[in-house]
């Protein structure tokens, strides 16, 4: 009881305000052109803040005016299921008509209206799909910025409020007209739809305005459906794009069908049961949402493109038609008891719309609405919260098919909220419905401005709170309420800058995760190489231990390892120890121990097998070596090491040398590892010196020996080859006789041959044999009895260039000489021959063996003698060739000189006929130079000789030519004498001849007339 | 050439160092000295190099010889006549003018005197005709 006059008294002041208000308004505003006036200029007019998209701001700036015409059209265009809710207002209107007798007719035709809208609004939201996403955008950026400015726009004046709403009252009574107009059976409706101002009381327009007020709610309820649809839209569009871009427009039609059926379930179950309903509904859009992800994209497809789905929607739009007619016949009811009694109506009026409010107040829906306003509350917190962990799963997480699965339940979870917060609005409505005509009009008079929040839907939801619980609790709840509106308008702007600030981090998010792919990608290589590289370090260490291992193993057992090329740092650490190690095994005393020392270190190992141990021992340890080589080998192939497998060889060759236990063995293998391997590391200091003696003894007397043979063969050879090279081009040429040079070598052998005796024997041809064959005549008994001198060098005999080719052909001159001064030659030596042995104390017989070549008699030196004489007889003769070429060669380059000499001559005479025209040039320039003073004279003198006679010459021809005119003359005058003569006989004759004719003309006529 | 000629001298130069040698062995051998195998084998290359210059001369010179019969050849085919004649009128004309004598006289005069030397050169040659055609 004390609860009911505090509410009293609220709701009753705020009522009379509010009546007083509007009474005072309409009382005050005079006539009806000033009034018209005011609607007019808030009609076309609204205020828009320019909003920075970039900077995500409203730019502090005068605001532009824009007609409210946009905001129609682009409401419009954003809110495509405004069609789908018209669908359940419809029905009201067919309903009064069916009241009024209405037909088929009437439905048909509405029903057709309804569906183009549909379809133009479904094409819309196709179209608005298939833009690109940064168009999609600038959309969400525009409807922030609407939003922003409406919810700005409240404080200022409620009054501004009313007007706009009222304004849009209008729009949404124009829509309608269009549709109404088209049944002219009905026409007090259309003068009721036609009034603009629902705040009449006049009984006779009551009916109007409910009708009006019904159809302003479904209007906000569409508006804020669509606006939600738009958001899932987006949302779906964003995702689907990265999938499947094409199947993404068949979505929102599935979710439109299935929001579509939960509504008619709720409107069929009433107030009874909505707690069932909001449990009912949940799990069923879940399990769409749960389906629709998981299907694949040709049964989406057929389920948007199908037929009977259109079906199912005229099926759903049939259902509401029973619901309005109630409210019409409630609504009739009501008129007719106004129509009674105005002032009792009045008074009996104002406690109806307080009982319909606290029945409201405890009716269940009320209740309803609000459990299901805080859960909503609760579902966007839930979803907030999981929208922030997703995008830190995604920053963590590098594969791209995680992101995708997880951002899939933020869908489910936005599509849940969608259909929770549609059976609210569906709740609203029946809330609304169902009060009583004043309590309407005094809801809409509250929601009205709320209804102009279009935009987020927790902004919808808090006014709707404000003006529901405002007129029936007390003062205290009202503050706290105005107070919770400030951080939900807050909230609101955050959430829809967070929403925008949210795709452009999804957006980051997935440039991020694909840089972070690459560079994993990248890492993930790079991490491969480095793990390779370090299992073979590790390789190489085991290798490395291992070899260490059996090094320590090695000395502990008083053998010398093998050593790697690698290790040669450890080995300097490690031979002073084997060393050590092998003195101490050894007998100092012994020389043999000392020289040993010297020695490589496997020898000692092997010396020391020898004098301790048996053959066995010596099997057994060489057994370990070969297992020791092997496993070097493997490891080695492992590293792949081409170091390794150079050692490797080194090893098997000391391995070899291991095996053998002689010592010429041993010698024999080193010089064969000296040669092979150059650097290899077990040498010795007797290996060294070995080999430095072998260097020293062998090497300088082969490059000697090479050099010599060299040098003697390359000198013969050049002359012999210009030699053969001047004979062959000589032979080229045919005008000249020449000397055949192709086989010297075989020409000078076989004159040679020819030449010798035939008793000689042709093994004593080598003129550098002879030391030789001395030296064995003084150490051996001759091979025959007789012992004769060689032949001489037939270089030296034959004279080649002056022999030719051609036997047959007559010597050449050159030749003819030579031989006359070899007999010249012969006869000085003869004689001087003669004068030393008369000198000489030689015995005759000597002397005759000298002669036939017997050396048999003479002593050792006397035949050293001969033979040195035989070599200073062939220098004598060589000499007294070089003599002869030297004098001939003189001679050639004389008559060469001569030749040329003379050539040149000729040559420059043939050349000068080419200097011909020079000459004719320059006489010819001689010659028209201007002459000198005495050649002038001298042209003038001869010019005048030869003119004078010419002269005479013409006057002798004058003379002549007179002499003979004069005779011409003559002859002339004696001729034209003579014609005279003959002319005047002529003349007689004639004469004569004419008379004769008169004659005998007469007498013929005499003898005619006869 | 008939090599035995060569070789008879060398056996001559041979009998004749041997006699000269064995009559005192001994100095002689120790007079000689060794090497004479190198310088046999010298002495053969510096006369082969000598011959064969020989040899590329002799070529050489048939070389030219052909060469002047072309050249003869071609001179007795030419005009060298006309060419001295030509050449001796213009040493003549050279002699006559020389820079000391010449006359600077007109462009005029110049030119008459060309055509009286024009005129005085073809009525020699009318009056050569007409002799010969008296004759």
């Amino acid at each position: 009881m004390s609860m009911e006059p505090r509410k009293k008294r609220n709701s009753i002041l705020k009522v009379r305000q509010a009546v007083e208000t509007i009474e005072e308004t309409v009382m005050n505003s005079g006539p009806s052109s000033t009034t018209t006036n005011r609607r007019v200029s808030f009609h076309n007019v609204k205020h828009v803040k320019q909003y920075d998209r970039d900077h995500g701001k409203i730019l502090d700036a005068t605001p532009v005016k824009e007609k409210i015409t946009d905001t129609i059209g682009s409401d419009g265009i954003l809110t495509p299921r405004g069609g789908n809710m018209d669908i359940s207002e419809s029905p009201a209107c067919t309903s009064s008509f069916q009241v009024f007798g209405g037909g088929n007719l009437d439905k048909t035709m509405d029903m057709s209206l309804e569906t183009t809208i549909n379809e133009n609004n479904e094409t819309a939201r196709l179209f608005e799909t298939t833009r690109d996403p940064t168009l999609l955008y600038e959309k969400i950026v525009e409807t922030t910025t609407k939003v922003t400015e409406r919810i700005v726009s409240m404080p200022l004046d409620d009054t501004l409020a009313m007007f706009n709403t009222t304004n849009q009252e209008d729009k949404d009574m124009s829509v309608d007209r269009s549709v109404l107009f088209t049944i002219p059976k009905v026409p007090k409706h259309n003068a009721t739809m036609n009034r603009t101002i629902p705040m009449d009381l006049d009984e006779s327009k009551a009916a109007g305005g409910q009708c009006d007020e019904t159809m302003n709610v479904f209007n906000f309820t569409n508006l804020e459906a669509a606006e939600m649809d738009t958001s899932k839209l987006d949302e779906n569009n964003t995702m689907n794009a990265i999938r499947i871009p094409i199947n993404s427009n068949v979505m929102p039609v599935d979710m439109d069908i299935t929001e579509h059926h939960t509504l008619i379930e709720e409107k069929k179950n009433d107030t009874f049961g909505p707690s069932q309903l909001m449990d009912i509904s949940a799990p069923q859009v879940q399990v769409n949402d749960t389906l629709a992800i998981f299907n694949s994209p040709r049964d989406i497809c057929n389920k948007g493109l199908g037929v009977p789905q259109n079906l199912i929607n005229i099926a759903s739009n049939v259902v509401p038609v029973d619901m309005d007619i109630t409210d019409q016949a409630v609504l009739n009811a009501e008129k007719k008891n106004d129509q009674f009694e105005t002032s009792q109506l009045m008074d009996i009026s104002i406690p109806k719309v307080l009982v319909n409010d606290t029945m409201a107040m405890f009716n269940s829906p009320k209740h309803v609405s609000k459990s299901s306003m805080d859960l909503e509350k609760t579902i966007e917190a839930a979803d907030k919260s999981t929208k922030y962990p997703s995008i830190a799963d995604e920053v963590e997480d590098l594969d791209m098919d995680m992101d995708i699965t997880e951002q899939q339940p933020c869908e489910a979870g936005n599509q849940q909220n969608d259909g929770l917060q549609l059976q609210k609005e569906d709740l609203m409505d029946i809330s609304v419905i169902r009060d009583s005509p004043a309590v309407n009009d005094t809801m809409a008079v509250f929601q009205s401005p709320a209804r102009v929040k279009i935009g987020a839907n927790n902004s919808i939801i808090d006014s709707q709170k404000s003006i529901v619980f405002g007129d029936e609790m007390s003062i205290d709840e009202t503050q706290n309420d105005g107070t919770l509106t400030l951080p939900k308008s807050n909230v609101e702007v955050t959430t829809t800058n967070d929403v925008y600030t949210s795709l452009e981090r999804q957006e980051e998010n997935a440039s991020e995760n694909v840089s972070m792919i690459n560079e994993s990608s990248v890492h993930s290589e790079i991490d491969k190489k480095s793990f390779m590289l370090i299992e073979e370090e590790r390789a190489f260490m085991h290798s490395s231990m291992i070899d260490v291992a059996q090094k320590l193993e090695d000395d502990g057992s008083s053998k010398t390892p093998v050593i790697l090329a690698s290790q040669s740092a450890s080995l300097a650490t490690k031979e002073p120890s084997a060393l050590h190690n092998s003195s101490a095994t050894l007998n100092n005393s012994m020389e043999l121990d000392n020289n040993t020392l010297l020695k490589t270190m496997q020898i000692t190992t092997c010396e020391d097998i020898s004098m301790v141990h048996e053959s066995i021992a010596v099997e057994l340890n060489s057994n370990k070596e070969q297992e020791q080589f092997g496993d070097e080998t493997l490891q080695k192939n492992d590293t792949s090491n081409t170091g390794a497998n150079f050692t490797f060889q080194g090893h098997n060759e000391t391995s070899q040398i291991m095996n053998n236990v002689d010592s010429e063995a041993v010698n024999t293998s080193k010089i064969s590892t000296y040669s092979a391997f150059n650097l290899s590391i077990n040498q010795s200091i007797s290996k060294r010196r070995r080999s430095l003696l072998n260097s020293a003894r062998e090497s300088p007397r082969r490059v000697a020996l090479e050099n010599s043979i060299m040098s003697m063969n390359g000198q013969t050879m050049e002359a012999l080859t210009e030699y053969r090279q001047n004979k062959t081009m000589q032979t080229s040429q045919d005008s000249m006789p020449s000397m055949s040079l192709n086989d010297s070598g075989r020409d000078i052998l076989a004159m040679n041959t020819s030449v010798r005796s035939p008793h000689l024997n042709s093994s004593k041809t080598a003129a550098p044999g002879t030391p030789s064959l001395m030296s064995q005549n003084v150490q051996l008994p001759p091979p025959s009895p007789q012992f004769e001198m060689p032949d001489f060098d037939p270089a030296v005999v034959n004279v080649v260039y002056l022999t030719s080719e051609d036997p047959s052909t007559e010597q050449h001159p050159e030749a003819l000489k030579f031989q006359r001064i070899v007999e010249n030659e012969k006869m000085k030596v003869q004689h001087e021959i003669d004068s030393l042995n008369s000198t000489n104390q030689l015995s005759a017989e000597k002397i005759d063996m000298l002669k036939t070549k017997e050396l048999l008699k003479f002593s050792h030196d006397e035949r050293e003698a001969i033979m040195i004489a035989r070599k200073d007889a062939e220098i004598k003769f060589l000499e007294l060739r070089l003599k002869f070429a030297l004098e001939k060669k003189i001679e050639s380059d004389q008559e060469i000189a001569e030749l040329e000499q003379g050539n040149s001559k000729m040559a420059e005479q043939l050349r000068g006929l080419d200097k011909m025209a020079v000459v004719q040039k320059e006489l010819e320039k001689l010659r028209s130079l201007p002459p000198s003073r005495e050649e002038s004279g001298k042209i003038r003198k001869e010019w005048m000789e030869m003119k004078q006679w010419e002269f005479d010459q013409k006057m002798k021809a004058l003379r002549n030519v007179r002499s003979n005119m004069i005779a011409l003359r003559s002859e002339k005058n004696a001729l034209e004498m003579k014609v005279a003569e003959e002319h005047e006989k002529f003349a007689q004759r004639n004469d004569l001849k004419k008379s004769r004719m008169l004659v005998f003309s007469k007498a013929v006529k005499k003898i005619v007339n006869f | 050439m008939n090599p035995n000629h060569n070789e008879g001298l060398l056996e001559l130069y041979t009998q004749a160092i041997s006699l000269e040698a064995l009559k005192d062995a001994e100095q002689f051998l120790e007079n000689s000295l060794l090497g004479k195998d190198a310088q046999v084998e010298r002495l053969l290359a510096q006369v082969l190099i000598e011959e064969q210059q020989i040899e590329t001369n002799r070529k050489k010179i048939a070389q030219l010889r052909i060469e002047k019969e072309e050249l003869e050849f071609d001179c007795a085919n030419s005009d060298l006549k006309s060419l001295e004649q030509m050449q001796a009128e213009r040493d003549e004309l050279q002699r006559k003018c020389q820079p000391g004598q010449h006359t600077k006289s007109n462009h005029k005069s110049s030119e008459q005197l060309l055509r009286m030397k024009k005129e005085t050169d073809a009525l020699r040659a009318y009056m050569k005709k007409i002799s010969q055609f008296e004759d």
